[in-house]
């Protein structure tokens, strides 16, 4: 209760924090309906948008889905493959991730599901970040696309809500050399912008990774963009897949539910 | 032309020569609190070389601790592996200086964590 008392706002259950979440964005963006900020920068900026189009005409990362379609039908050696660890995979599971897993009491991403499939057939761990994890992914965003983010806190866990907190909580500090947070850019300074780029907004972001950057020429997962931020504001990144970035994950994707997954995508 | 793993060789002597053993046997500085006495000097000025060990020292001690917190900076770590290599080359005031750098970082750091700890509380959407 003195808890409460003291900073009600900070201990708001993910709804609440979801509402109040898309609230902000609506408030801020009246003109976008809430289904664009699956779109990302793209909602907001129009001549960045236009070039986007442009690009998806000829995808730069749909040879990567065709190299995921080919190492999900890979069998382990056990003769089992990743549809039988992710069940109603034809529909696309990406949706439901990441999701709290009972078992380890900890947040379980896309790309650590592969692996614990992985090595419960008999087949070793894939590097985080490496080509065929990121093939994967491409391909399971692929499938799911069209389909709402659902992502669940478990009341009846208190590890789940603990780990929604730590995300949170990432989220609003502020760290590294230029004192910034999360929200301090992508809430706070949205649609402003920082050289010649604008700021995208948090709703939306988990939506479309992993995604092909023109930047870089290749394909950057959701951990790599977290990495790269917290690199950015002169802080000490943490490791993909690290607790820290994974419950990240589940809270910015938590603020997204309702919204389709259409990764992977196209970033400047 | 210094030699190839210097800095490495540098580190292990630097860690170990003037701390107590349990500090080598944990390869890395006594960081405990009661360790600052024992590096003290006994009313006499300090070298350029034991002031360099003690700075590095309790830089090093402050950016272990923003580490735990998950706040350490981008370039601490980076800024007291050159004072090493500037060590290492009987450059002790270059060595100093960068060492006097990641000590301030560090702390800065540790500063904004502890603040941090309580503050993010009021940035969430309401």
């Amino acid at each position: 209760m003195a808890l409460v008392m003291v900073s009600p706002v900070a201990f708001a259950g993910p709804e609440e924090d979801r509402q109040a979440f898309t609230a902000f964005f609506k408030s801020r963006f009246p003109e976008i309906p809430f289904e664009e900020f699956a779109n990302g920068i793209y909602a907001i900026d129009q001549d960045a948008r236009e070039q986007w189009q442009e690009i998806e005409t000829f995808p730069p990362y749909e040879f990567t889905i065709d190299e995921g379609r080919e190492l999900w039908a890979q069998e382990f050696p056990d003769g089992k493959t990743y549809a039988d660890c992710f069940a109603d995979s034809e529909t696309g599971v990406r949706q439901f991730y990441p999701r709290f897993d009972p078992d380890s009491g900890e947040v379980q991403t896309v790309a650590t599901a592969i692996n614990q499939c992985r090595e419960n057939h008999g087949a070793e761990r894939l590097k985080f970040g490496g080509d065929e994890i990121v093939a994967l992914s491409a391909y399971m965003s692929f499938v799911s696309r069209g389909q709402p983010i659902f992502i669940n806190v478990p009341v009846d866990e208190p590890s789940a809500r603990a780990a929604y907190e730590e995300g949170k909580r990432f989220y609003f500090t502020k760290r590294g050399q230029l004192n910034l947070s999360c929200a301090d850019c992508h809430v706070v300074s949205v649609g402003q912008h920082i050289r010649s780029d604008r700021l995208s907004a948090s709703l939306g972001h988990p939506t479309h990774f992993p995604v092909y950057r023109s930047k870089t020429g290749g394909m950057v997962t959701l951990h790599q963009r977290f990495s790269g931020c917290v690199r950015d504001v002169g802080a000490k990144p943490f490791d993909l897949q690290s607790r820290e970035f994974r419950n990240l994950e589940y809270f910015l994707t938590y603020m997204s539910n309702g919204l389709d997954i259409n990764g992977p995508g196209a970033r400047k | 032309m210094a030699p190839k793993n210097l800095t490495f060789i540098m580190l292990a002597w630097l860690l170990t020569s003037p701390l107590p053993a349990h500090a080598v046997e944990t390869g890395g500085p006594n960081c405990s609190p009661s360790a600052k006495q024992t590096q003290q000097t006994q009313g006499r000025a300090q070298t350029p070389e034991e002031q360099y060990k003690r700075s590095y020292n309790e830089a090093e001690c402050l950016r272990r601790a923003a580490a735990a917190k998950g706040a350490e900076w981008l370039e601490t770590e980076k800024l007291l592996l050159r004072s090493i290599e500037e060590a290492g080359n009987g450059r002790w005031e270059n060595a100093l200086a960068l060492a006097e750098k990641g000590r301030f970082q560090a702390e800065q750091a540790l500063h904004q964590a502890e603040y941090e700890a309580e503050a993010w509380k009021g940035r969430v959407l309401k």
